[in-house]
């Protein structure tokens, strides 16, 4: 792999840019893979990389429907971080938090991660006691959180309006330092480039049309450029994970949301540290505002954004910080999240024997990609899930086993009780 | 006295008896009234108005329309400034200030500038290969400081802005001429119809070409359509609104500019802008299209400007960019700007032209007029920093793909109008889920197919003469309306008749070649914003990104400001170049919302402040006159304590609390949710919704139940009452009182249509007063309700209706602080007479109103569970005690199935218990963890208290196992230190429930 | 921002709405009897289709009246409305 370095630019400028090699091949499909992953996003290349670097399987395709890294690795609004409430999810997503830190070096390519820390905001003394909570559960697990002040709060965010007059008041918060964003498009061409390196055939343009199975056991996938044989198929395909259960013949506890990003006008620095809640907000390094909150409110496919959502969430954004009202907003546009009825994510066997699921991430996805690479290649590897990864399995829905995380994803707990 | 240097003597449409002064980057200017802050700057000859964003290059303005990316300013001082205003459509008014962004200490000196002399070394993407080591984090404050382009006011914004609903048969979006014979036709038809423009000014193109309608000049057909539109009661015109945004089912969304002023609202404190939601049964795009730079080296430059500008510029503006205009173009439509200037009479040293020597109207007319043109020429490049002072031109090849070696030579001149064509404006068209084709002819995108309704007329179709656009207007203007279920009508006016009938006869010219051997690629600029050259486009494409969302993501073409409109089709075409593709096969990206900017504030709307309706609020308004401290619990603004002169926050609650108990209290309760369940079947509906027995409960009873979803979590709890045989009231959590009710209705319709039952909320109708206390009743028994309300006759979890001075009033013996307590419901108009009348007459008992904070040590020394803070998303009833309902209730409720589940009989789950810890002082805050010996997790404090009554601090807690641990002693990590706490029930005070049955 | 021809009060705006997720979901008979995984498929499990869904719309801020609908997940379109108690007509139909 060509290393990127300060004198590799200095070098390739010298003679104009054109000799930079390409980031990864265009391979045509082979007969057979020990390991077929379906979707070319940040999952599942992550876990092609992984594959390769850490279980010698170099032998694998990632089919991808359009262009890598063109589903919601691309769309989302990148926020990463690990302050979760159960056990199973902090020690999950803590270790991708690390993977994160390292991501840069380990890809020698610039992911941007930036950790200008993650800071939620109490509007009532109910949620002050939550968020003693989660930073107890947190620091008690060894993650670094702290509780924050009025006062550390208003010095974080200058902008911030304490008390609105529409009653909204501020009571304190918190803050995970070590979190932060990254730049998305980076982390998926990042790895894809790394397990090109490897061997790994990255197949663009290449959509999955249906499986070949016999005695209940996956032989191979059928595809758009033909059909390929293998006995180990990974699913990481946020946004069509039900579509190709269907054609697997197993349902799945997935509704798809729309799930809507927008982003301002860019600006001189106004907001250095990721702020979440209903609605999340961040400042990219291009100086837009970058914004998101929930789900549009029914299931859809459809990758664009619908008006309420916008007003709802600018409505919020200048309740926040009224010092916005005259910026101008660019640009809209959604992603589709598989949401679980718990927020947390399934992964592990599927009900097809050499079929693994890695879905159902919900609005989480972008924060899990290293570890969620590391642990599915791992389990495909050994054919068992993964220690970290165990509680996430399918079999959760008929135990009841639930992990709830629905309070760390700022939706309504009490809309989805009901 | 005014001094335009570039105005011109033709009238243009500007009034040069009103002078307007302004200020552009601390220098006092003049224009006129007319004018826009663009057309001024060209006239007072200033030439370097912005900054790009990567590399601080010097820029000057590019366009007259919406495209613009060069002339982004600020506009406005203080609170009321706008970042990021495109110069070309900020109308001048008297006073106006502005300066430029993205620079320091201004547009014409900027010390960033030197970025530029490392071009070089900074391609696309190139901090993604570096800035790594040793960690992102040193590199990144500097590079956020460098980016950004305006800076955001710190004060608040002192206008405000609206919304509208609107509906329409055909809803036209575009005032030029196809829009104005559309909006014409449909009107006839009969349609109610709404003609939309962006511009101050409707009439589009007919403001600035000189052409001709039936016969006359167009701007007298122009003027006398408007006036026929006006004139229509079932047409509306708006001008400057812009329709941003194309959703489902045909709903646009607009917005509207009020104010006169760029930065103001509407004088006398009108709003500002306002949004448009608009459904129309029947759009039609009439948006025009947006010409398109030529790609070459130094294309960038101050002076360089579209060709269609440059005409609007003199035709309209009476001001010439410059003195010595050349022409770069590829197609005949450009030559106009040639022959316009020439009749204004600026010089136009040369036509350059790509395509060989061909005969065409156009350019025999160029000919007669003497002008030197250069046929199968291209600029190769150019000079000037800060303006542009000479192109070097040079014959291209028989194809066209290379220059002819030494025969390049310098031409003079201090502006140039290029043309490369046109790029029709698809967005909203995409955006309506429209699939677009790629017009070979005009080499560009233009609409296909769409399932919305909607049709497009005119220049977005590809149609750039005036008569396709008149035509095509006339046409689809009436057809719409028939579709939009209007008759025919028996007689049609003809179609507006123009002479403009010419070709363009374009020739694709995606970008310059090389020169003697050398590419010049990473000097012409395609994206100018964001300093994305031909260069950039090719590395990605040798890099592998060579999807149109690669390239976009790569290089950042068409992510700025403008969002690309002049470059994106550039950038596709080279694209397709770089790899062997034809534009049509790259494809193009999404074209997302908002087709311009649009004011956040504007997308908020009144929802702001006061008005965003964020929390319901209660009936009674005495606490807000009395010291009540509002917050907000669970979506309701209720009194957390009443504060008092001398007293902490702590002492007040302390106090409220002891009176409860001591002697009597009186408590807002009304956000407590009540519903009406009535029928024949309301017992068994009730009885399949709570966990409890229904069908048992005696008229005139009252009793506690939970309510599961069916996963068996607890999602409400409550006490219901049975006024009658099929008379039921059932009260959910604060939090409920919308949810529950539609839940209910929900089973009702859905699931069990056989039972007849009706939901009725009446949580807003019915206000409740809560006294609670051992003096309560002497309290109660004062209003003479004519209710006995000794326990014999009214004993704990009873309820009696009765009135008080005719007003009707249920009263309700249930405790929620564990003292004997009445709920007292009565409409809620009457909440606050009733509530100040009960502290008048409860005075000699000592009554005290009690806010939730003092409350809730109430419940958490009777350990009461409140939903959703001792309980979650997991809890069951087992879990919080109540392991009788599943065994012994015979039939089936929601979620009783999933309790048996092997998961929900875990010995290991969560379990509600009291912990005493043995500092009886200890403060223990809420979420803090229980550990056990080997300190590990084991649970959280949900609630805690240091109870007066008691003499003790005590805790409700979530603890794995915790009933089978009830005696032993668990650890509460407070901080770094680690408290015990023994384990006990949770009910603290008055464990068996003596006092309610007093 | 779709549009929903109500049965009762005619075409509205999705505000006045509330989408109920999929239509046709039967709680089974008698729950004591089914095993954890038909309950848990019950409870869980949907088909949450690309293309035709038939789902669950009530007119929350109107008549208050639920009904089904058949809408494709992409583009939204509503091609059937139809009463709650009533199986999804054949057309368009493509789930079972």
């Amino acid at each position: 792999m060509h290393r990127h370095s300060i004198l590799s630019i200095a070098k390739h400028a010298l003679t104009g840019h054109r000799h930079w090699p390409q980031f990864w091949r265009t391979p045509a499909p082979q007969s057979h893979y020990d390991v077929v992953i379906v979707g070319g996003g940040g999952h599942g290349l992550a876990t092609a990389y992984y594959l390769a670097k850490e279980h010698g399987i170099c032998n694998v395709a990632v089919l991808e429907k359009g262009w890598l890294g063109g589903g919601n690795t691309g769309r989302n609004t990148a926020i990463i971080r690990s302050n979760y409430l159960n056990p199973v999810s902090t020690r999950f997503y803590d270790l991708s938090l690390k993977l994160y830190e390292g991501l840069s070096q380990e890809l020698n390519y610039n992911i941007m991660f930036s950790q200008r820390g993650v800071v939620n905001i109490a509007h009532s003394r109910a949620q002050l006691r939550m968020m003693n909570y989660r930073v107890n559960a947190l620091q008690h697990a060894g993650i670094e959180a702290e509780m924050l002040s009025i006062e550390e709060l208003k010095f974080l965010m200058p902008l911030l309006r304490e008390n609105s007059p529409s009653g909204r008041q501020t009571f304190g918060g918190f803050i995970q330092r070590r979190g932060g964003t990254a730049r998305h498009d980076a982390v998926a061409w990042g790895y894809a480039r790394a397990a090109d390196a490897l061997g790994v055939d990255i197949i663009q343009n290449c959509e999955v049309t249906g499986f070949n199975q016999s005695n209940g056991e996956v032989v191979g996938v059928q595809t758009s450029q033909g059909e390929i044989k293998t006995s180990r198929v990974g699913l990481a395909v946020a946004g069509h994970s039900s579509e190709l259960a269907t054609k697997l013949g197993f349902r799945l506890p997935i509704t798809s949301m729309a799930l809507q990003a927008m982003v301002s006008e860019p600006v001189k620095p106004v907001l250095d540290v990721v702020l979440d809640g209903t609605i999340y907000v961040s400042q990219s390094d291009r100086g837009e505002l970058v914004l998101g909150g929930g789900t549009d409110v029914y299931n859809s496919y459809a990758q664009r954004g619908n008006l309420p959502r916008v007003e709802n969430n600018m409505s919020e954004l200048l309740d926040l910080f009224p010092a916005f009202s005259r910026l101008k907003f660019m640009r809209q546009w959604a992603g589709t999240v598989d949401t679980t009825p718990d927020s947390s994510p399934i992964m592990g066997h599927s009900p097809v024997e050499g079929v693994y699921l890695n879905c159902g991430w919900g609005t989480y996805g972008f924060k899990a990609i290293p570890a969620g690479g590391l642990t599915f290649a791992d389990t495909i590897a050994n054919g068992r899930p993964h220690p970290l990864i165990d509680a996430f399995s399918l079999q959760r829905f008929t135990s009841g086993a639930l992990i709830d995380e629905g309070d760390s994803s700022g939706m309504d707990d009490k809309e989805a009780l009901l | 006295m005014i001094t335009n240097k570039a105005r011109l003597d033709c009238p243009g449409a500007i009034d040069r008896n009103r002078t307007l002064r302004f200020t552009f980057d601390g220098k006092k200017y003049c224009g006129y009234q007319g004018d826009t802050l663009a057309s001024a700057l060209i006239a007072n000859d200033v030439n370097v108005v912005a900054r790009s964003f990567k590399l601080h290059r010097p820029r000057g303005v590019l366009s007259a329309g919406v495209e613009e990316c060069n002339a982004i300013v600020q506009v406005g001082e203080g609170a009321g400034r706008e970042v990021s205003a495109r110069a070309t459509q900020v109308l001048l008014y008297d006073g106006l200030v502005a300066e430029s962004q993205n620079c320091w200490p201004s547009a014409q000196f900027d010390i960033s500038a030197i970025y530029s002399l490392f071009s070089r070394f900074l391609p696309a993407g190139f901090y993604l290969k570096t800035f790594m080591w040793p960690h992102w984090h040193w590199y990144e404050g500097f590079i956020r400081r460098a980016a950004g382009l305006g800076r955001v006011n710190d004060e608040a914004d002192p206008d405000y802005y609206t919304k509208r609903f609107c509906n329409c048969d055909v809803l036209v979006v575009g005032g030029g001429p196809a829009g104005i014979t559309a909006a014409l036709s449909a009107a006839h038809v009969g349609a109610s119809v709404m003609l939309l423009d962006d511009q101050a000014q409707l009439g589009g193109t007919l403001l600035w070409e000189n052409e001709s309608i039936d016969g006359r000049d167009a701007k007298e057909w122009l003027s006398l359509s408007l006036t026929h539109l006006d004139s229509l009661e079932n047409v509306q015109v708006l001008p400057h609104t812009v329709a941003v945004g194309y959703y489902d089912h045909n709903f646009v969304t607009a917005v509207q500019t009020l104010g006169v002023h760029h930065c103001a609202g509407v004088p006398g404190n009108g709003p500002r802008q306002r949004l448009l939601k608009i459904r129309a049964a029947q759009v039609v795009l009439a948006t025009g299209a947006i010409e398109r730079p030529m790609v070459f080296p130094d294309n960038d430059r101050p002076g360089i400007l579209l060709a269609s500008a440059v005409r609007h510029y003199a035709n309209r503006y009476a001001v010439s960019p410059g003195k010595s205009v050349a022409l770069f173009t590829n197609n005949d439509f450009a030559y106009r700007t040639a022959l316009d200037l020439l009749a204004h009479g600026v010089a136009v040293c040369a036509i350059i032209d790509i395509r060989p020597v061909h005969k065409s109207v156009m350019i025999s007319r160029a000919r007669e007029l003497g002008i030197r043109l250069l046929s199968g020429y291209g600029v190769i490049a150019t000079t000037g920093r800060k303006r542009l002072k000479r192109v070097q031109v040079a014959p291209l090849n028989d194809t066209g793909t290379a220059f002819v070696p030494g025969a390049h030579h310098w031409i003079d001149c201090d502006t140039l109008a290029m043309s490369g064509g046109w790029n029709p404006v698809v967005h909203l068209y995409s955006q309506a889920g429209g699939k677009l084709k790629f017009d070979t002819e005009f080499a560009s995108f233009v609409p296909d197919q769409c399932e919305q309704r909607l049709t497009s007329v005119g220049a977005v179709n590809g149609s750039y003469t005036l008569n396709q656009c008149l035509t095509e207007g006339h046409k689809k203007g009436s057809a719409v309306a028939i579709a939009a279920g209007f008759l025919s009508p028996a007689v049609s006016p003809d179609a507006p008749l123009s002479q403009d009938d010419s070709d363009s006869h374009l020739q694709p010219y995606w970008q310059t070649p090389a020169i003697d051997g050398n590419s010049s690629a990473d000097s012409q600029w395609v994206d100018f914003l964001n300093d994305v050259t031909v260069a950039d486009i090719n590395l990605s494409a040798k890099e592998g990104f060579r999807s149109v969302e690669h390239l976009k993501r790569y290089t950042a073409t068409g992510m700025a400001v403008d969002q690309g409109k002049t470059s994106n089709i550039n950038a596709l075409a080279v694209m397709g170049q770089a790899t062997q593709r034809e534009v049509g096969q790259v494809g193009t990206t999404r074209f997302r919302p908002p087709y311009l900017p649009v004011t956040i504030g504007t997308l908020a709307g009144s929802r702001v402040g006061e008005l965003s309706n964020r929390y319901r609020r209660l009936p009674v308004v005495w606490h807000w006159h009395n010291n009540g401290i509002a917050e907000d619990h669970s979506g309701w603004l209720r009194p957390a304590y009443y504060a008092r002169e001398g007293e902490t926050e702590e002492q007040s609650i302390t106090r409220e609390a002891m009176a409860a108990r001591q002697s009597a209290a009186l408590f807002d309760s009304s956000s407590l949710g009540k519903i009406e369940v009535q029928g024949t079947d309301a017992a068994e509906f009730l009885n399949r919704v709570y966990i409890n027995n229904v069908k048992t409960l005696q008229v005139g009873k009252v009793r506690y139940g939970m309510m599961l979803n069916d996963n068996g979590s607890i999602i409400d709890d409550g006490v219901f009452a049975r006024l009658g045989h099929d008379h039921f009231l059932v009260t959910t959590s604060s939090e409920g009182a919308l949810t529950i009710a539609a839940w209910m209705e929900q089973r009702l319709q859905c699931d069990w249509r056989d039972l007849e039952v009706f939901i009725t909320p009446v949580t807003a109708q019915w206000a409740t007063l809560t006294l609670s206390g051992p003096r309560s009743r002497s309290v109660l028994e004062k209003l003479g309700l004519g209710v006995d309300l000794s326990t014999d006759h009214f004993p704990h979890m009873s309820v009696a209706s009765t009135e008080l001075e005719g007003i009707s009033l249920r009263v309700f013996r249930v405790s929620f602080t564990g003292e004997t307590s009445y709920e007292l419901n009565i409409p809620a108009d009457y909440a606050d007479s009733l509530w100040q009348l009960l502290l008048k007459k409860g005075k000699s008992e000592g009554i005290t109103p009690l806010g939730m904070e003092a409350l809730n040590i109430l419940r958490i020394e009777k350990g009461f569970l409140e939903v959703g803070v001792e309980t979650s998303v997991e809890t069951t009833p087992l879990d919080v005690g109540w392991s009788v309902p599943v065994s012994l209730k015979s039939a089936d409720f929601i979620g009783r199935r999933s309790l048996v589940r092997s998961h929900n009989q875990r010995a290991d789950r969560l379990q509600l218990v009291g912990l005493r810890p043995q500092d009886r002082a200890l403060q223990v805050p809420e979420g803090t963890l229980v550990l056990n010996e080997q300190r590990e997790r084991v649970g959280h404090v949900t609630s805690s208290c240091n109870s007066f009554s008691l003499n003790a601090s005590i805790c409700m807690a979530m603890v794995q196992a915790g009933e089978s641990l009830i005696g032993s002693t668990l650890v509460l990590a407070i901080g770094s230190v680690d408290h015990p706490a023994e384990v006990s029930s949770s009910a603290f005070y008055d464990p068996k429930g003596d006092l309610l049955n007093v | 921002m779709i549009q929903i021809d109500c049965p009762l009060c005619g075409l509205r705006d999705e505000r006045e709405f509330t989408w109920g997720g999929e239509a046709h979901i039967c709680r089974p008979e008698n729950p004591d009897t089914v095993g954890d995984e038909e309950w848990g498929s019950y409870l869980f499990m949907r088909q949450n289709p690309r293309g035709n869904h038939r789902e669950r719309w009530c007119h929350s801020y109107g008549c208050n009246q639920w009904f089904n609908l058949i809408r494709d997940t992409v583009s939204h379109k509503i091609t059937s409305i139809y009463p709650i108690d009533q199986l999804a007509p054949e057309s368009g139909d493509d789930n079972e």
